[in-house]
């Protein structure tokens, strides 16, 4: 089985069996179509809504066992174990595993160390092993484990160090570890010297709560008079985006996810009735006004219907990372740092002058939302028409 | 997952504050008494017969807890090759069975053959509004 990119254009997820018979990620989706059917697989579109709510499950389920629970992205978290000391760190981790399992239906693999680099580690070193969890809770287990774990897999490793490492001989993070500390902190940054600590059970990283996940940051308001026409509600949507961003921007984070929803007014007999709302992925994590603003319009063309009284509108952001956190797409030619000074004037701007003095001219908008999406699985936790039907 | 608790939208009173809006408490939720572990639980819908006799009929929707292990006489949701089965649970020595009404829906599982329990049943949503006032906004009662 294959997940496609969005518009289906590649792979973007693989089963072991798609690897196995040689599938790549990145492949253009023509190009493994054969190869797909002649094995019986299966490719589908991206299904985000649904996504997001099996993560939002898989994260407040985490949440059980923890105090702190740092969300990393849409399918990995840190928790904090250190409120469980008085139990067996195996059996204990053994417990979240099977529970998580079973109440979620998601396979997930635990590792566990004394600092999030190992931790990374224990559950990478866990994967290929096929385990469940991997607890290095003794020094042994620790230098077992790095004895023989590349060092390209090292979190934080990437191709520039990967080649720098190579050329001084280190292959494996324990070649790595055994490197003096002056040595690594002279040929690399400070990220790299709190690797090499954290291998060796320092903590440099702290795993930290991130905000309230289930409440999201929302932006929504009833209209003055009912609405019926796209092109003022999409500009009330893009006010709320704009809002939405700049909340987001405030506390230093992103979305990755937005919902948007749009409401007539049920106490009104004489009207249809009319409840659209839609979850989008947002192409990168962001919390530019720009990006948001964007995707908050298309969307919001995508569920409303002509002849409809709406009263209110509203854009909930969900999925939020803290902003050093953010995983880049594999194709992303996003302007990082063009998009953040746009937006930073922007509220600096707004911020003197007044909320909504710059604004996006949000009818720009290319008007072709409709994303190619032909192999959609369906959305079996967040819409009614899509449960599943049992025999 | 199943949605925050909506709140009732406060309007702003001008002039004389009603004394009872300081004594507000949020109006009563279904989700309250009908889910009880938000973030395990899923909705389906029957699709067919073979319970009618636990009042379990076709085309209602069930509220499935997958947090919950099933003991006997539970009504279970079970998972094989893709499908998804609502039978009642009867473990017996050696054999685990999965009753219907009758016989021929019954499911006798050997050996540790592809069946999963999936979740546990809580409740089912049983409408039971006449046609023909199941139009307009009343047509989604239940409706899927």
């Amino acid at each position: 089985m294959v997940v496609l990119s969005n518009n289906d254009g590649c792979v973007i997820a693989r089963s072991n069996e798609a690897k196995a018979i040689g599938i790549r990620m990145a492949d253009a989706e023509f190009m493994v179509r054969r190869l797909l059917k002649e094995h019986d697989a299966v490719m589908f579109s991206s299904n985000y809504p649904l996504y997001a709510d099996m993560s939002a499950r898989l994260m407040n389920n985490l949440a059980r066992y923890t105090y702190t629970l740092m969300v990393y992205s849409i399918d990995e978290a840190f928790l904090a174990l250190d409120n469980i000391q008085h139990l067996n760190l195996n059996d204990h981790t053994a417990m979240i595993s099977r529970n998580v399992m079973q109440h979620t239906g998601l396979p997930i693999t635990i590792g566990v160390g004394p600092t999030m680099a190992l931790a990374k580690l224990a559950n990478k070193a866990a994967k290929k092993r096929k385990r469940p969890f991997l607890v290095l809770d003794t020094d042994q287990k620790i230098s077992d484990t790095v004895s023989d774990f590349p060092i390209e897999d090292v979190w934080g490793i990437g191709l520039q160090y990967y080649h720098k490492l190579t050329e001084f001989g280190i292959k494996t993070a324990r070649d790595f570890r055994d490197l003096q500390a002056d040595f690594v902190r002279q040929h690399m940054t400070v990220q790299g010297w709190r690797l090499h600590q954290e291998l060796w059970g320092k903590p440099c990283n702290v795993i930290k709560d991130v905000a309230d996940r289930s409440k999201g940051i929302e932006s929504s308001q009833s209209f003055n008079t009912y609405q019926t026409d796209i092109e003022a509600i999409e500009e009330a949507v893009a006010m709320h985006a704009a809002t939405v961003a700049l909340k987001l921007r405030q506390q230093n984070s992103m979305a990755m996810t937005l919902t948007i929803y749009l409401r007539t007014n049920k106490h009104n007999p004489k009207h249809d009735q009319h409840y659209p709302s839609i979850t989008v992925k947002v192409p990168f994590a962001a919390n530019s006004t720009h990006q948001l603003t964007r995707v908050a319009a298309q969307a919001i063309r995508a569920i409303w219907q002509p002849g409809f009284h709406y009263l209110k509108t509203g854009v909930r952001a969900t999925g939020i990372v803290p902003e050093g956190e953010v995983q880049y797409n594999l194709f992303s030619n996003y302007e990082h740092s063009r998009e953040q000074a746009l937006a930073e004037l922007m509220d600096e701007l707004n911020g003197r002058y007044g909320r909504g003095t710059v604004r996006l001219a949000a009818d720009s908008f290319e008007r072709k939302w409709a994303m190619k999406q032909d192999f959609l699985s369906k959305q079996f936790t967040t819409n009614w028409k899509d449960i599943v039907v049992t025999k | 997952m199943i949605r925050q608790k909506r709140h009732r939208e406060k309007r702003d009173v001008l002039g004389f504050r009603l004394p009872m809006l300081t004594h507000e408490e949020p109006e009563l939720d279904i989700t309250d008494i009908t889910v009880i572990d938000p973030d395990n639980t899923y909705f389906m819908r029957m699709g067919s017969d073979a319970l009618r006799s636990h009042h379990i009929l076709k085309d209602q929707v069930l509220v499935i807890d997958r947090a919950l292990e099933p003991v006997p006489g539970s009504i279970v949701v079970f998972v094989h090759e893709g499908h998804f089965y609502t039978r009642e649970y009867d473990p017996k020595p050696g054999k685990l069975i999965l009753q219907a009404d009758e016989a021929i829906d019954t499911i006798i599982i050997e050996s540790s053959e592809n069946w999963t329990c999936w979740g546990v049943v809580t409740l089912t949503l049983n409408p039971v509004l006449q046609p023909q006032l199941r139009i307009g906004r009343y047509a989604r009662v239940c409706a899927c």
